[in-house]
């Protein structure tokens, strides 16, 4: 039936809040998405990096393998496939010509790892100015030979045929390349002449807004060999498909989201009831539910989160707002403590009876009847 | 608009940054700034809350225009005139509006796209009931429901009826044709009469409904903001402004459980930029939703790139058309039955990319209703 409220309200569109969203909707709760914006994990380069968590920052007994097979499904049901896996270490070649190391990474990046291999191209896009094939294939080629092993990597510069206006910018070459029939042709049929006898080609992150895993597969069956896209200065492609892809997942599982204005307070009642108000035109909007998941970044003041006194029993706080995270771990406890998150207040959302025990722990506090803000 | 045209200088150079060069009293007139979809997108993308589409706009109203494309824009700023006169005889309208040789005359002077079919002009016509209820709503149908659609501006009627007692005003315009096309006098001749219209019944406890999302954001965000001078007038726009709904979010709000029937659709819904910049959700994808038998998505794609009177300008049809196939082409994967949406442009751009027929979600839940 038709209704007005909801059982959980997420605040923000990071990485958490998005993993909280869609373990919430996953229980069954209706879920209302709340943000100004996007998060900044959906504007980089998507890879997250559980190495760098220090030991005990977070309660497992498993190594956070159920957290990372729910993103894993996830991310598959999005239609952006990931590799990795617990315990498992990926390279992801950077624009600078390196390797970052992490745990996990999306298809995008090929599915191998391009060290193992042979023969890889480099193809630059001469429009495309902040990916430079020549720097990039000259900085791996000096790595592989100071390790004594590796590929031999060529730098190729591909002009897009037939091109009267070639596209300056990442985003709008991708956009094109979703809409233009016939630059998407030229620009798989220039990739395919570079292709032969390559194991792998490495272009910018170019290829598509929307592109998903499958149409990804088909690109480099077409081309004939795998593609890694290597992620642009921010905000990269890479990060906007997987953005656009969760939110179209989240719509999907019926996530309603309120994007593009800020939430300017906070209520909250008792532990089945809080709500919150954001500053949109004509009247605030104010919204109701029964939990609250607090996914607002390590720069957000709406709650104090400093002490545990402060937060109800029915708000979650996870990611960023936990203030416990390090530049090189923060989607890893974003991931972990996000999904956590959703589902702890999609099971007090359900009612009192679905409360969980210790499962699921260290996200949240313990319960104070503290009235927030006003 | 930056990812189909790379020329596009983009809304922080239009906006903030040439106002910078404008405060000092220099004139930066550019055609760029007829560019602008009006979308609001920007403001909704800075994180520092600038008033991005508001400068772009005010830069707009003060920019001065020429020959047939000036004619052609004060035509455009005044869909209701142009309504009235084509409700009069409007068989003949809709004749003297498809045929050949006057649409290559429209072209040759004022620039108006041979590519686009204009809407048919109907005599506007609804039919109220008194049903004794205790809230009162004034239903607002805009210029293109109200000469375009008076079907859509019954069913709106019928339903707003199960919950309040309806009336329609005369007045027809929001306004926005006239600041979208620039037009500063019609624009304030415009807010003026529905302020005066419509300040005293919502402080009487009236509530303003719209079934388009553009009227809806006009009244909501724009009239507080572009009558702000007048300390008495600004009151009168913030009170329009609180009272102003959009169909979904008032029938959510007041209106009844009904049960709803079965319908058996597949549905591609698509947001318009209007609703996105209201900040209230998707209202109308959880009423759908709530219908058995409906099943439906929204559409991954932005702008629709109709922009009201945008896609039928001769020089702005291709990136009209351009900006719209992303939706155009999320909508051919879909394959849906019907296309839905709550703004009337929007609607038409659907249809004319796509072929598939496209209905205000309004119409579905009357089926359900039914």
């Amino acid at each position: 039936m038709l209704h007005k409220g909801f059982d959980v309200l997420v605040i923000g569109e990071g990485l958490a809040g998005v993993l909280a969203s869609a373990a919430a909707a996953r229980q069954g709760a209706r879920v209302a998405l709340v943000s100004k914006g996007p998060g900044s994990f959906m504007l980089a380069d998507d890879c997250i990096d559980f190495a760098a968590l220090a030991p005990g920052a977070l309660d497992s007994e498993d190594g956070f393998k159920r957290e990372i097979q729910f993103f894993l499904d996830t991310a598959a049901a999005a239609g952006c496939e990931y590799r990795g896996g617990p315990g498992e270490t990926i390279s992801v070649p950077t624009i600078l010509g390196g390797f970052r190391d992490v745990t996990l990474a999306p298809v995008y990046f090929g599915g191998c790892d391009p060290r193992q291999l042979k023969a890889v191209a480099v193809v630059g896009f001469p429009s495309i100015l902040d990916f430079d094939a020549n720097f990039v294939a000259e900085r791996l080629s000096g790595m592989a030979r100071n390790e004594a092993s590796g590929p031999t990597y060529t730098a190729h510069q591909l002009e897009i045929a037939g091109l009267s206006e070639p596209p300056r910018l990442e985003i709008q070459f991708a956009a094109r390349f979703d809409r233009d029939a016939n630059f998407r042709a030229a620009v798989l049929a220039a990739l395919a002449s570079v292709a032969k006898s390559m194991d792998l080609l490495m272009v910018p992150g170019v290829l598509g807004l929307n592109t998903g895993t499958a149409e990804l597969r088909d690109m480099w069956r077409q081309v004939g060999c795998p593609i890694c896209e290597i992620a642009t200065l921010p905000p990269s492609v890479l990060g906007i498909r997987l953005f656009r892809r969760f939110r179209q997942y989240l719509s999907r599982m019926g996530v309603e989201e309120f994007t593009g204005f800020a939430v300017a307070k906070v209520w909250f009642r008792d532990e089945h009831h809080c709500a919150i108000e954001v500053e949109t035109p004509g009247r605030a909007l104010q919204l109701e539910a029964a939990a609250l998941v607090l996914a607002t970044g390590a720069f957000s003041h709406l709650i104090d989160t400093s002490t545990s006194a402060n937060v109800p029993s029915n708000v979650f706080v996870c990611g960023g707002a936990l203030n416990i995270s390090e530049p090189r771990n923060e989607n890893a406890i974003a991931l972990v403590t996000g999904i956590r998150a959703g589902i702890r207040a999609a099971k007090l959302g359900a009612g009192p009876c679905g409360k969980m025990t210790g499962d699921w722990t260290n996200v949240s506090t313990a319960p104070t009847a503290m009235p927030l803000a006003r | 608009m930056i990812k189909v045209l790379p020329d596009f200088p983009g809304p922080k150079a239009l906006g903030p940054a040439l106002e910078r060069v404008r405060k000092e009293g220099i004139r930066c007139e550019t055609p760029w700034l007829d560019y602008c979809l009006g979308c609001h997108g920007c403001e909704i993308a800075c994180p520092n809350g600038v008033n991005v589409a508001g400068l772009i706009r005010r830069a707009k109203l003060k920019q001065k225009k020429s020959g047939r494309t000036a004619v052609r824009d004060t035509l455009f700023a005044r869909p209701d005139l142009l309504g009235r006169l084509g409700s009069i005889a409007p068989t003949l309208t809709n004749v003297l509006l498809d045929v050949q040789p006057n649409r290559w005359l429209m072209s040759g002077f004022l620039k108006i796209s041979t590519k686009r079919s204009f809407p048919s002009y109907y005599s506007p016509k609804v039919t109220l009931k008194r049903n004794g209820a205790s809230r009162h709503t004034i239903f607002f149908p805009g210029c293109f429901i109200r000469h375009n659609h008076p079907s859509l501006m019954q069913t709106v009627v019928d339903v707003l009826q199960l919950c309040s007692s309806v009336e329609v005003p005369p007045e027809a315009c929001c306004g926005i044709p006239a600041l979208a096309n620039g037009d500063s006098p019609q624009l304030m001749s415009d807010l003026r009469r529905n302020v005066e219209a419509f300040a005293s019944k919502v402080e009487n406890g009236a509530s303003i409904v719209t079934a388009c999302a553009s009227c809806g954001h006009m009244l909501k965000a724009e009239y507080p903001r572009l009558l702000h001078e007048d300390p008495q007038v600004a009151g009168l726009a913030r009170s329009i402004s609180e009272h102003t709904y959009d169909l979904a979010e008032f029938l959510l709000e007041f209106g009844p459980k009904p049960e709803l029937h079965p319908v058996q659709l597949r549905l591609a819904y698509h947001a318009p930029c209007h609703l996105k910049a209201q900040g209230i959700g998707r209202p109308w994808l959880r009423i759908l939703r709530a219908i058995p038998g409906i099943q439906v998505e929204e559409m991954a794609a932005e702008c629709c790139g109709m922009a009201g009177t945008f896609g039928f300008k001769q020089e702005k049809y291709q990136v009209s058309m351009d900006i719209g196939e992303e939706l155009f082409g999320a909508i051919r994967t879909y394959r849906p039955d019907l296309g839905v949406s709550e703004c009337g442009t929007c609607r038409m751009q659907i249809e004319h990319g796509t072929g598939i027929e496209a209905l205000h979600p309004v119409e579905i839940l009357q089926r359900a209703l039914a």
